[in-house]
């Protein structure tokens, strides 16, 4: 049997216009991470994995290390984009008490934003402010485009913003965006 | 359309949220023993006030925690959110909920 | 090219840019910034409608967008729209324009002879003609519809585009006059992050409607170059604020490319709807002019004072050269000495006994001759002003005396004081209150809501002189920086000194009295032109006792329609006052709605329209449907695979087939889109054991079970199959459209009522794609790409094994919708391609039939098994659906437990789930059809329950159906009747409701 290609509910379709990019990621190891983050054990585990000193995020921000990513979610809510693999990630994690993982690799796919009109694009579609001022490098939010629910994250000052989406959602939001583009 | 504080987010358009209706409805235990009455005070009977009211909200498009805010539902001001365990912060003087 | 009032010089058109348009298929010239009121204007035409009841011939009254009854139909086919304000439509080339409310022709209209009966019409006339027979209604509504009504609606679908955002910023301010631009600049300094909003094509405000206007000009430009230069600024021209909601959320409509013309905005939207939020709102929005009620004041060339001097000033047109300009302030002189320095007649008709000596003065250097004292007792010329008699009114303005003077002229220009714009105040629900000084309501800055902090500022707030507007919005722009924590010093700004005249008092006269009492005779006088109502009908609405303005305003329709009473309402609150002797606000005010002006649909819904209209979700296998030539269905937000027609199939003869084919042979279903939870913790049996009402203490690890929910009023809301992957860890399925409901059901327990336990939910829809393989060749089939052993000892029903399936990672779950040998087999989404893929080449051996939702739909109702949501309504207990087999006898607690006990779930007589056979194997009941206890000659009849799924199913050879019958169970053997829609009488035996395999042995082979 081959084995077959890990593919993308947008197949890595790229949307390239005057002034405004999307790029659907390549597949990313995603793993939901459950537990109670402020414990030295989930610090010392999410340390181990990011090759960091400090796990704790603050509110609606993520933090960048060794290939992986770890977004808040919720309070006891993590997410984590690795390289490792999900298995041991998560029989590691849930080795410790009081803990959950989940993987949800296929669950999402992650759109990737760029050029000058990113923020009039967003705005279309989102009641969150994505204002410079008020949503810089490093923040992230769980907030809607249009219908759906999204993982929005600020990666540069170009700007580059990620819009992780739900598979299902994928070709609305990509429909959306291209659309919206259009009109700013 | 109201802004509404996430106790964990700050401030969000409503349209990230759902309302649920009058907060602090315990679940009756030991169901078996109430009466008729009983059971159709906890499914069926809401206060429905003209002034403050403590309602459970969900951060549906954001966090996906519930909370508790207290509202008024003439002004639809919101005079506090609070986290399930926090305690119930008062009811403005001169108010009644 | 006749413009036969277009001035030589002035105004902020562009001559050398001449644009040619048309109004009643009759060809006109105008210039580049023209409005098509301005166009119409400069070209002498007066004539521009049809009144709305009466069919009485209208003219413009206003140069803004609170014009009554200049409204067009603007453009033909797929572009038309129709009620179109003259005044708000920027000319562009090639613009057609036609009236409306008129036939044949405008000229001569067939309607008009509602004029004559007149008295037959009065306020409240449809309330009291058409109550009554309720049976006559079809009648009088064509009636009513060919009428009334204005213009028309397209017939064709939009073909324009349009664009929706949100915006946010620190500081809003609603309105570009003196007020607004102050306030912007100043906020702007602070540091603020502004919007600055306009519904003019440029900014300016009534600054660029006037006759001396160096310096108000020079302040407009240097204003909006500081904004402009200004990064945290964003100015919208052409934009009118059209809501203000809770928490300063304003919503607001600009027009993106109408003035380009039909199909010339390139890519861009003809228009964007603004969803705005605002820290600090600033109003700004003017004030607009109220006419004064005379008699036959809606004669065309009846215009208010300020339109016509905005009509010279701003657009270069004189709208005629004999002109009355009739007042009861100060404010229209200065129209009067603009219309006399381009070359006007003017006299002035002032109500008051004595004008400042100062103004008489300056009028003389004009040979401008004035009345005091006097009032407009008639107008004549019914398809236009040609003359008016004026006399002389009494002490207190209650009648008039003396000899009749009649003076001929073509436009009456006229002046009732100014009404400050409190719509955006009112909207975000403060309160106002009413200044003498004024004769006007302005905003109560006590009142104000706290949700909506805002400033008015300027002639919107009761301020009339330009540099106290200028002077307030400097004010409220520091102020609302300030509240946003920011802080600017405030600059010196020059007087600009606008008006020569400089503005006294006001002396109110709320109905300019005739030689006859209101409503006799035959002069009308109208406060509310675009709803045709007089001060006649407001007399009759007192004497009906309608006297509360909420009332009033229902009963005579004063204020309603597209201009929502912006130049009627304070006359007719005024009207209503003196009736009853009382004060302006003891009578109050209604609440402005919004919007502010008319906003078209195509806005408000943006971009969401066509396939963005709602969001559709689709499943890792999609493509392959769609190169397999399926039908598609929507359940949820979903799009599933409906059924697969082969060649020349319908959709009968598709599911027939594919329902054979799967208790044949094999199917395959994409059940992909079934909800699926992820349940972890060690309190998570606990969890379970609360929403379903079966046990679950006993299932082993690797097995699955089929689970039922309730709410806490006893009634099924969701069901489907969960399974125990480890010690503390469960995976739960839902139905596809409750997926959501479940996993905030579950998180709303777990959060508010037990934060204690332990237990964590995660939704894993998308992470897994499935297919389902259902039919006697299932197992031999997916054992022929899988390395999981299928044997039926190795792999019973109702468990589930972790494998590979063509060689990926799979976990096969052994359960069955359809009472076949069943496969749910799950792979990471990823590979949801290749598994269709995989499944479709190696099923080619075993006949495999793809097969979509609507034959699962027979399958599952030939087995009895039910649909949450079709063959249950929010109504259903478990009893009733006759699944008491699923009720725990032993379980203390579980949601909707106690419910269940009730006196009413427990009746006798509940709706009981039962099959139906009809009579007649051929005849498929429709769905909903009712089973009556008795057949009437027409409904209503008594009804005892109604079917709820129904099918032809080739595997029982017959029609089959399920229903809700009134203690069906009781009933089961009895013959019923149901009676369609049509008249046909069915009759039906009341059976069990499993069709097929009744003993249930082939699901286990």
């Amino acid at each position: 049997m081959v084995n077959p290609i890990k593919e993308t509910p947008l197949k890595i379709t790229t949307l390239d216009t005057d002034g405004f990019k999307v790029e659907e990621l390549p597949y990313i190891n995603k793993i939901n991470l459950r537990g109670d983050f402020e414990s030295q054990a989930c610090n010392a585990a999410l340390t181990g994995l990011l090759g960091t000193d400090d796990c704790q995020l603050e509110t609606n921000t993520y933090m960048h290390n060794n290939a992986n990513t770890l977004f808040w979610l919720g309070p006891d809510e993590r997410l984590l984009y690795t390289n490792s693999d999900p298995g041991s990630v998560i029989e590691k994690w849930c080795s410790m008490p009081g803990t959950a993982a989940v993987d949800l690799s296929d669950y999402y796919t992650v759109l990737k934003l760029s050029g000058s009109k990113v923020r009039d694009v967003i705005a279309s579609g989102t009641p969150f402010d994505v204002h410079p001022s008020q949503f810089r490098v490093g923040q992230c939010t769980q907030t809607r485009y249009g219908s759906a629910t999204v993982l929005m994250s600020n990666h540069a000052d170009t700007p580059v913003f990620q819009l992780q989406v739900r598979w299902s959602y994928a070709k609305y939001v990509f429909g959306y965006l291209e659309r919206v583009s259009n009109y700013v | 359309m109201f802004i509404v504080n996430c106790p964990y987010c700050g401030d969000r358009d409503q349209t990230e949220f759902s309302c649920h209706g009058e907060a602090h409805i315990p679940r009756p235990t030991e169901t078996a023993k109430l009466t008729d009455d009983e059971w159709g005070e906890y499914v069926f009977f809401r206060s429905n006030p003209k002034g403050y009211h403590r309602e459970r909200w969900l951060h549906v498009h954001g966090c996906r925690r519930w909370f508790n805010a207290l509202r008024h539902t003439v002004t639809d001001e919101f005079v506090a959110t609070y986290k399930i365990e926090d305690p119930r912060p008062p009811i403005p003087e001169g108010g009644q909920s | 090219m006749t413009q036969s009032n277009r001035l030589d010089n002035g105004g902020r058109i562009d001559r050398s840019k001449p644009l040619t348009f048309t109004f009643d298929g009759k060809q006109y010239t105008g210039y580049q910034g023209d409005t098509l009121a301005s166009a119409l204007v400069a070209n002498g035409v007066r004539l521009l409608g049809r009144s709305f009841k009466y069919h009485r011939p209208r003219g413009l009254i206003a140069a803004g967008s609170e014009e009554p009854n200049a409204l067009m139909q603007l453009e033909t086919g797929p572009y038309t729209e129709p009620n179109t304000r003259a005044t708000c439509v920027e000319l562009y080339d090639g613009l057609v324009a036609s009236s409306q409310n008129r036939w044949p022709s405008l000229n001569f209209d067939v309607g008009g002879v509602n004029s004559l009966v007149a008295r037959f019409l009065p306020a409240g006339f449809y309330y009291k003609t058409f109550m009554w027979p309720a049976s006559m209604w079809m009648t009088y509504e064509k009636f009513i519809r060919k009428a009334a009504g204005l213009g028309v609606s397209p017939v064709e679908n939009d073909p324009d585009v349009y664009h929706g955002t949100y915006a946010h910023c620190d500081v809003l301010v609603i309105g570009a006059g003196p007020a607004g631009l102050a306030a912007a600049t100043m906020a702007a300094g602070s540091g603020a992050r502004v919007m600055l909003l306009d519904e003019g094509s440029e900014p300016g405000g009534s600054l660029l409607g006037t006759s001396k206007n160096t310096a108000a000009l020079e302040f407009v430009k240097n204003s909006m170059q500081e904004l402009e230069r200004n990064e945290n600024v964003r100015v919208l021209t052409r934009t009118t604020a059209t809501g203000y909601y809770d928490y300063n959320y304003i919503t607001a409509l600009e027009k993106v490319t109408d003035h380009l013309g039909p199909g010339n905005g390139g890519s861009l939207p003809r228009q964007r709807f603004w969803k705005i939020r605002a820290k600090q709102v600033v109003i700004a929005a003017g004030s607009i002019e109220r006419p004064l009620v005379f008699a036959d004041n809606d004669r065309p060339g009846v215009m208010l004072a300020n339109a016509v001097g905005t009509y010279i000033n701003q657009y270069g047109a004189l709208p005629g050269k004999d002109i009355v300009v009739f007042t009861n302030n100060d404010s229209a002189y200065q129209v009067a000495l603009d219309a006399s320095d381009n070359g006007a007649v003017v006299t002035v008709v002032d109500t008051r006994s004595s004008v400042d000596p100062a103004v008489k003065a300056r009028l003389e250097q004009n040979n401008i001759r004035l009345f005091e004292g006097h009032a407009i007792s008639s107008v004549q010329g019914a398809k236009g002003v040609t003359a008016v008699r004026i006399m002389e009114l009494s002490a207190d303005g209650d009648s008039l005396q003396g000899q009749a003077w009649e003076i001929s002229c073509s436009i009456v220009a006229n002046s009732g004081g100014w009404t400050p714009s409190c719509h955006m105040v009112s909207q975000s629900g403060g309160k106002l209150k009413y200044v003498d000084e004024i004769a006007g309501f302005i905003p109560d800055d006590n009142r104000q809501k706290k949700s909506c902090p805002n400033i008015s500022a300027g002639s919107c707030n009761g301020s009339f002189d330009t540099d106290t507007c200028i002077t307030e919005g400097i004010k409220a722009g520091l102020d609302a920086a300030q509240r946003c924590g920011l802080s600017a010093s405030a600059p010196s700004i020059s007087n600009l000194n606008v008006s020569e005249i400089p503005l006294g008092d006001i002396s109110p006269i709320w109905l300019v009295p005739t030689t006859h009492p209101v409503g006799e005779g035959s002069a009308k006088h109208f406060h509310d032109f675009q709803n045709d109502v007089t001060a006649a009908d407001i007399h009759l609405a007192a004497r009906e006792g309608f006297l509360s303005v909420e009332h009033l305003k229902r009963y005579t329709t004063t204020g309603m329609a597209t201009d929502q009473g912006k130049t009627s309402n304070l006359n007719a609150l005024a009207i209503m006052a003196n009736i009853q002797g009382v004060s302006i606000p003891e009578v109050g005010t209604t609440t402005f709605r919004p919007p502010y002006t008319p906003l078209t649909l195509g806005a408000v819904g943006g971009q969401e329209s066509r396939e963005l209209f709602i969001q559709e979700r689709q499943t890792p296998m999609h493509e392959w449907h769609v190169a397999n030539g399926a039908k598609f269905e929507d359940v949820g937000d979903w799009k599933r695979a409906w059924y697969y027609p082969k060649d020349g199939e319908d959709m009968h003869s598709a599911v027939q087939r594919e329902t054979l084919a799967v208790r044949e042979s094999v199917g395959m279903l994409d059940a992909s889109t079934l909800g699926k939870i992820d349940i972890q913790g060690k309190d998570a049996l606990k969890l379970i054991e609360m929403v379903y009402t079966n046990n679950w203490q006993k299932l082993a690890i690797g097995s699955c079970r089929y689970g039922l929910m309730l709410n806490e009023h006893g009634m099924i809301f969701d069901d489907g199959v969960t399974t125990r992957l480890g010690e503390n860890h469960y995976h739960m399925t839902t139905t596809t459209g409750g997926a959501a409901r479940v996993m905030s059901w579950l998180e709303e327990w777990l959060q508010t009522e037990w934060p204690e336990w332990e237990v964590y939910c995660t939704s894993v829809t998308e992470q897994w794609a499935v297919m389902a393989l259902n039919g006697p060749k299932a197992r031999e089939l997916l054992q022929s790409i899988t390395d999981i052993d299928l044997d039926k000892e190795a792999f019973p029903f109702m468990t589930m094994r972790e494998g590979t399936v063509a060689g990926v990672p799979a976990r096969v779950f052994r359960i069955s919708f359809t009472g076949e040998v069943s496969y749910e087999i799950n792979v990471p989404a990823r590979y949801g391609k290749h598994l269709i893929e995989a499944l479709a080449e190696a099923g080619k051996k075993y006949d495999l039939c793809p097969y979509g939702t609507e034959t699962m739909h027979v399958l599952r109702a030939e087995k009895g098994f039910i649909i949450v949501g079709q063959d249950t309504d929010g109504t259903v207990t478990p009893h009733d659906m006759d699944m008491d087999w699923i009720v725990s006898k032993t379980k203390e607690e579980y949601l909707g437990n106690r419910a269940q006990e009730r006196v009413d779930t427990k009746r006798e007589g509940r709706p009981q789930l039962v099959g139906l056979l009809t009579e007649d194997p051929t005849v498929v009941l429709p769905e909903g059809a009712h089973i009556v206890s008795e057949v009437l000659e027409a409904p209503p009849m008594p009804t005892i329950g109604h079917v709820t799924s129904s099918y032809m199913s080739p595997n029982a050879g017959r029609s089959i159906a399920l229903a809700l019958l009134q203690d069906g169970i009781n009933r089961k053997g009895d013959v019923v009747t149901l009676c369609l829609m049509n008249g046909d009488v069915i009759k039906a035996t009341v059976s069990d409701t499993v069709f097929v395999d009744v003993e249930g042995v082939r699901v286990r082979g």
